[in-house]
C-alpha cells in the first residue's frame, strides 16, 4: 500500500503544489510515532522528508507509551459514570482544538495542559464534586456510609474503592493516607462531607486522572522493550470500545492478570461488545473519523437551500451514527458494507431530501435506498454530500478529497502559494458551463492540475447530488457528466465508483488503519506495518466485520507492547 | 513636582500586608519629578503584545508609497490616521518559513521558525515557543498573571492543529488558549474583586475552601511527584508545565490580588460580554479590559487572536450577505474584492482601537503606549496569494523610549524575525537571537530603535 502511496506523490511532484508535502502523510496517511519523533516542516528539508522517516525504528519496532491527556470526551464520560452523574457535568474545553488525523485522541497523546486549562480542571473537579457532595442523596449513594468523623473505617473505605475506579488502579497506602488526610484536615473546620468532598476533587484533578498514565512495564519475556500493565489494557480496552473509564469487573479481571493475556483479552472483549456501552466506542469513531460533528456548524445558502435547517443537519449526523450501529452490532456485517449499504435511518425531513415516500416523524426510521436509485452507502449519504460542499455549490474537489484521503489514506497536498484561485466564484460563472466543465479548464495549469487529478476525477461522480445533498437531474438545465476514474479504471456515477472501492484492498487496510489509530492513539509508524498486516489478515479470516478488527487490534502486539517511552 | 513621594513598596505596605504582587498603576505621587520613572529610579514597566489578524492586506491599497515620517496615508490604514504618530508602519520584509499555506506565515510570524506537520498533511503546530512566551518568560514573574491571552474570533479548525486555533505556544502541541469573553477575562484579571463578603459566614466559607482548595493541590502537587520519575523525557516536560501550572494557583489562593480593592481605576466595570458573534464589538470590548489590566499592572505580555485565517461567519461578514468564512471570501471574490477590502478596514479600525485606548491611559508625563512595543501582524501578504514576503507589520509604542515611531520602514527583504528581536530587546528581554531554521534571526532593525 505504501507503494501506492508513493506513486501518487511521485506524480504530485510533477507541480510545485505538492512538492511540500511529500511523505508528510495526508489526512489519511501517517508515518510518525508521535511528537517527539515529528520533523520541522519549512523550507529547508520539507515538511515530509523528516517526517517520512519519522518513528521508524526499522521494521517491528513498536510506537513508544506515554502520559495520554484525556480527550474532552473522555473527561466528560469517566467523570459521569464515577460520580453518577449526567449531563450536568461540566466539561473544560479551553483547549479543545486539535485532532490528529481526524482523532481527539491522537491529539491528545501529545498535547500539554495549559496554565489555563489547570485551573480549568480544578475548578469542574470543585463543581462537580460540589454536585454530589451538596445533595445528600447523591453523596450517600457514591460514598456507601455515613462517617461519623474522619477517622471512621469507612473514610478509607470509600477512598480505596474510588480512587481505584479514578485512577483506574490500586491506590498505594501512601496514597490513601493522603487523601485521608484532607478529610482529617478539613473535618474540623468544616464536616467530614467536606472533606470527602475536597478528596474526591483532588483525585478528580490529579495527574493520574487527568492524564491515561500509560507508561508500560518491562515486558518478562523481552521481546518487546515494554508491555501495557494488567490495568493499562484494561483502561485502554475500556476507552476503546466503550469511551468511557472501566467498570468493577474490568478491574476486578486486570487484578487477575487476565486482560495481560489474548485468551483473557477475548473475554473481556466480548463482555465489553456486549454491553450497550459499546455502542459509545463505535459512535465516537465514526464521528471522529467521518467529522460529522463538522455538521453541526455546516452552513448553507438560505436562499438556494431553504430547507438546510439545524433539524436536517441532526438528522445526517444521526443517519451516520445509526447505520453504522447497525452495521457494527445488528447485522454484525462485513466492513466494506459500509460503501454500498442500503439499509438506513431516515426521518421525515432526511427522507424528503432522499427522495423517500411514507416516512413521517422526526425520529429516525429504518428504510431501504431502493436498488434502482444513485445512492448507497457512505457516500450516498447527505452528510458526506453536504459536508464536502461549498455553501451554494458542490465541490468535485472536496468530494474527491475525501475519497482519495480518508478511503484510500492517500494524501493530497493544499494548494501552493501564489495561486489565485477564483475561478469557481459565484460571480465568475460563466452561463452555459457546468461547474465541472470549469473545474477541467482550471486543471490545464500544470501548478493546479498534479494535485486535482488525484481528486476532481473522483469528485465528479457525485455531481448529481447538491451541496445538501439531494438528487438533481441537471445543474440549472446542463447535463450532468458523472463519469469518472479511479486509478486508471473508469466508472459512471458514485454507486459505481463504490463498487470499485469496495473491490480495492486499500480501501480495506485505510479503514484498519483509521481504526487502528483510534484504538492506540498514535498514527501508525512504520515499524507497525507488520502489525497491521496481521490485524487486517485475522479480521478478514474471522468474517472483516468491524468487531473482527476491534478483537484483531486489541490482541495485536500494537496494543499490548510499546517500543519505548515518549 | 510633587510635595512628597511614595515608595510604591510602602504602598504596597499599606494596602496588602506585605502582599508583593498586588496590582497598582503608578501613582504620580510615587513618580520622579520628570514623571519617567519611580522616584527611587526604577524604570516604568514595559510591555509587550502581539496581534494578529487574519489574511494579509491588499499591498497596493496598504503599504504607503514612501517612507520616512512623513508617509503618505494610504487607504486601509485610514483607521490608523489618528495614531499614525505612535506607530511604525513595516513593509519589504520577507518571512522565511515557507511551506503549507496559512502555516508557514502564522508559525514563521508568530515564532520565526518552522512549523512541525503532526502526522496530517494540514495538521501541524509551532516548532518554537511564540514571541509572547519568550516576553513571557522574561517579564512575567514580576506581575501577578505571567501574561494574558485574548481573542475575538474562537474558530477551531481541528484539521489544522494547534496552529489553526492557538496564537500563544510554549512548543509543539503546547498552547496557551485565549479568553473570548470580556467577562470572562475580567474576571481572570480582576479575581475577586468586588465579590468578597464581610459576614463572618461568608468569611468562615471562604476560610474552608481556601484550606480544601491548598490541600487538594497539595496532594495533586505530591501524585506528580510520584508519576513523575516513571516517565519519558518528553512527558516529564509535559508534567513539569502541568506542575507550574498547579503552582500558580497555589500562589493565587495566597495572593488575594484585588486592584479594585487598591483603587485601579475602573477595575469595578465588570463588562457585560456583547454578541460573540461581532469582531467589532467584541474585540472593542476585549481591548478595554486589556488595557485595564495593562494599566493596572496585572500582566506586561499579552497574545491577541484577533482571528486567524480560517474565521467565523461574524456578524459584520453575514451583514454583507456572505455566506462562508472570511478566508473563503479572500479566495472566491473576484475582481476589486469590495468586500475583502472593506473587512481589511475593519481590522485595522479594530488595531487603532487598541491603539488608541492604550494611548489614552496617562503615566507619568507620557501615556501606557509609550511603554508598549506591540506588534500587529497576519499570516499571509494578501490573502488572495498566500505569498509570505512583503508581510505587512504595525509596530505601535515606544518600549519607553527605546523605539521610534510615526515612520514607515520599507526593507528590501530583511527577514521578519529581525523585527520581534528588536521589540523584546526594546522591552528589556534578554534575548540575542529569535527564530530557528531560516527564520533565525541575530539582527535588528536600526530603523525601528531611537
Amino acid at each position: 500500500m505504501r507503494t501506492t502511496v508513493h506513486t501518487f506523490l511521485a506524480v504530485c511532484v510533477l507541480g510545485a503544489a505538492c512538492s511540500g508535502r511529500i511523505g508528510g502523510g495526508g489526512r489519511g496517511q501517517g508515518a510518525t510515532g508521535g511528537l517527539a519523533t515529528g520533523a520541522v516542516g519549512g523550507p529547508s528539508g520539507g515538511a515530509g522528508a523528516a517526517m517520512g522517516a519519522a518513528g521508524s525504528g526499522g521494521a517491528g519496532a513498536l510506537a513508544p507509551a506515554g502520559m495520554r491527556r484525556r480527550t474532552p470526551t473522555e473527561y466528560w464520560s469517566s467523570v459521569s459514570d464515577l460520580l453518577g452523574l449526567d449531563a450536568s457535568v461540566p466539561v473544560p474545553v479551553t483547549e479543545d482544538v486539535a485532532a490528529i488525523s481526524g482523532f481527539k485522541n491522537v491529539a491528545a497523546s501529545t498535547l500539554t495542559i495549559s496554565a489555563e486549562g489547570v485551573s480549568e480542571y480544578a475548578d469542574a473537579a470543585l463543581s462537580v464534586s460540589a454536585l454530589v457532595f451538596d445533595d445528600a442523596t447523591k453523596r450517600a449513594a457514591l460514598v456507601g456510609c455515613s462517617p461519623a468523623a474522619a477517622s471512621d473505617p469507612c473514610v478509607r473505605t470509600f477512598l480505596q474503592a474510588f480512587g481505584r475506579r479514578a485512577w483506574r488502579r490500586p491506590l498505594t497506602g501512601a496514597e490513601v493516607d493522603r487523601y485521608a488526610g484532607i478529610v482529617a484536615s478539613l473535618a474540623p473546620m468544616a464536616d467530614v462531607w467536606t472533606g470527602l468532598q475536597y478528596a474526591v476533587a483532588g483525585l478528580l484533578q490529579s495527574p493520574w486522572f487527568l492524564y491515561r498514565v500509560e507508561v508500560g512495564e518491562p515486558d518478562p519475556t523481552r521481546a518487546r522493550p515494554l508491555r501495557f500493565s494488567a490495568y493499562e489494557m484494561a483502561e485502554r480496552l475500556s476507552y476503546f470500545l466503550w469511551d468511557t473509564t472501566p467498570d468493577d469487573a474490568l478491574l476486578d479481571a486486570a487484578a487477575s492478570g487476565d486482560t495481560l493475556a489474548p485468551a483473557g483479552l477475548d473475554g473481556q472483549v466480548s463482555r465489553l461488545l456486549a454491553s450497550p456501552r459499546a455502542h459509545a466506542g463505535v459512535a465516537r469513531f465514526f464521528r471522529e473519523y467521518l467529522s460529522t460533528d463538522d455538521l453541526a456548524t455546516m452552513t448553507k445558502d438560505a436562499t438556494l437551500f431553504p430547507g438546510a435547517t439545524p433539524t436536517l443537519a441532526a438528522a445526517m449526523q444521526g443517519e451516520i451514527a445509526a447505520t453504522t450501529a447497525d452495521l457494527v452490532f445488528t447485522r454484525r456485517a462485513d466492513l466494506r458494507d459500509l460503501l454500498d449499504n442500503r439499509q438506513t435511518f431516515v426521518n421525515a425531513e432526511l427522507a424528503a431530501l432522499y427522495g423517500l415516500p411514507g416516512v413521517t416523524g422526526t425520529a429516525l426510521a429504518p428504510a431501504t435506498l431502493p436498488d434502482s436509485g444513485p445512492r448507497a452507502g457512505l457516500l450516498g449519504t447527505a452528510a458526506f454530500l453536504a459536508l464536502n460542499a461549498r455553501a451554494d455549490r458542490t465541490s468535485p474537489t472536496l468530494r474527491g478529497r475525501f475519497v482519495r484521503e480518508q478511503l484510500l489514506c492517500e494524501p493530497v497536498a493544499p494548494p501552493p502559494a501564489n495561486v489565485a484561485a477564483t475561478f469557481d466564484a459565484p460571480g465568475a460563472a460563466t452561463a452555459g458551463t457546468t461547474l465541472r466543465q470549469r473545474l477541467v479548464q482550471h486543471m490545464s495549469d500544470a501548478a493546479c492540475s498534479s494535485c486535482h487529478a488525484l481528486m476532481d476525477p473522483l469528485g465528479f461522480a457525485f455531481e448529481h447530488f447538491d451541496a445538501l445533498g439531494a438528487y438533481r437531474a441537471t445543474e440549472g438545465g446542463l447535463a450532468i457528466d458523472d463519469t469518472g476514474t479511479v486509478d486508471g479504471q473508469a466508472f459512471t456515477g458514485p454507486r459505481a465508483l463504490a463498487a470499485a472501492l469496495r473491490a480495492n484492498p486499500a480501501v480495506t487496510g485505510c479503514l484498519t488503519r483509521q481504526i487502528y489509530r483510534y484504538g492506540t492513539g498514535h498514527l501508525e509508524t512504520d515499524g507497525e506495518a507488520p502489525v497491521l498486516a496481521d490485524i487486517g489478515a485475522r479480521a478478514q479470516a474471522a468474517g472483516n466485520a468491524y468487531v473482527d478488527y476491534l478483537r484483531a487490534i486489541v490482541e495485536s502486539d500494537g496494543f499490548r507492547f510499546a517500543g519505548g517511552l515518549r | 513636582m510633587r510635595p512628597f513621594r511614595l515608595s510604591r513598596r510602602a504602598v504596597l505596605r499599606g494596602i496588602g500586608g506585605g502582599v508583593a504582587s498586588l496590582a497598582l498603576p503608578p501613582l504620580d505621587a510615587m513618580l520622579d519629578n520628570h514623571g519617567t520613572a519611580y522616584a527611587d529610579g526604577a524604570p516604568l514597566p514595559k510591555i509587550f503584545g502581539v496581534f494578529m489578524w487574519p489574511d494579509g492586506r491588499k499591498p497596493a491599497l496598504w503599504d504607503p508609497p514612501d517612507t520616512g515620517t512623513s508617509w503618505t496615508m494610504t487607504p486601509e490604514l485610514m483607521p490608523l490616521a489618528a495614531v499614525r504618530g505612535d506607530i511604525t508602519v513595516l513593509t519589504g520584509f520577507n518571512c522565511k518559513i515557507t511551506g503549507f499555506v496559512h502555516h508557514a506565515g502564522t508559525v514563521g510570524m508568530l515564532s520565526g521558525a518552522p512549523y512541525v506537520v503532526v502526522g496530517s498533511g494540514t495538521t501541524t503546530t509551532h516548532s518554537q515557543a511564540t514571541v509572547d512566551v519568550i516576553a513571557r518568560n522574561a517579564l512575567g514573574a514580576k506581575t501577578p498573571l505571567p501574561s494574558l491571552e485574548v481573542g475575538v474570533d474562537d474558530k477551531s479548525y481541528p484539521d489544522e492543529g494547534t496552529t489553526g486555533y492557538a496564537l500563544s505556544h510554549n512548543g509543539p502541541m503546547n498552547i496557551n488558549p485565549a479568553i473570548f469573553s470580556p467577562s470572562a477575562l475580567f474576571d481572570k484579571v480582576f479575581s475577586g474583586a468586588g465579590a468578597a463578603s464581610a459576614s463572618p459566614v461568608a468569611a468562615r466559607a471562604a476560610a474552608i475552601a481556601a484550606a480544601g482548595r491548598k490541600s487538594m493541590l497539595d496532594a495533586v502537587l505530591a501524585d506528580a511527584a510520584d508519576l513523575r520519575p516513571r516517565l519519558g523525557a518528553a512527558d516529564k516536560a509535559r508534567l513539569d508545565q502541568h506542575l507550574d501550572g498547579i503552582r500558580q494557583l497555589e500562589t493565587r489562593l495566597t495572593t488575594p490580588a484585588t486592584p479594585a480593592a487598591a483603587g485601579c481605576p475602573g477595575s469595578n466595570a465588570r463588562p457585560t460580554d456583547p454578541d460573540p458573534t461581532s469582531h467589532t464589538l467584541t474585540s472593542q470590548a476585549i481591548s478595554d479590559v486589556l488595557a485595564l489590566a495593562l494599566a493596572c499592572d496585572v500582566t506586561r505580555v499579552f497574545s491577541y487572536k484577533y482571528a486567524l485565517w480560517h474565521t467565523t461567519t461574524f456578524t459584520e461578514l453575514a451583514a454583507d450577505g456572505a455566506k462562508e468564512d472570511y478566508h473563503t471570501y479572500t479566495h472566491i471574490e473576484p475582481g476589486a474584492q469590495p468586500l475583502v477590502q472593506k473587512h481589511i478596514l475593519l481590522h485595522m479600525q479594530q488595531v487603532a482601537y487598541l491603539i488608541a485606548k492604550l494611548k489614552a491611559v496617562t503615566v507619568g508625563a507620557g501615556t501606557l503606549l509609550d511603554q508598549c512595543a506591540i506588534l500587529f501582524t497576519t499570516d499571509v501578504q494578501e490573502g488572495l496569494n498566500h505569498l509570505t514576503d512583503n508581510m505587512p507589520m504595525i509596530v505601535a509604542g515606544r518600549a519607553g523610549g527605546a523605539l521610534r515611531a510615526g515612520q514607515h520602514v520599507h526593507a528590501m527583504g530583511d527577514n521578519t524575525s529581525n523585527v520581534h528581536l528588536t521589540l523584546l530587546q526594546a522591552v528589556g528581554v534578554p534575548a540575542t537571537s529569535f527564530g530557528a531554521g531560516p527564520g533565525l534571526s541575530t539582527t535588528t532593525v536600526p530603523a525601528l530603535l531611537a
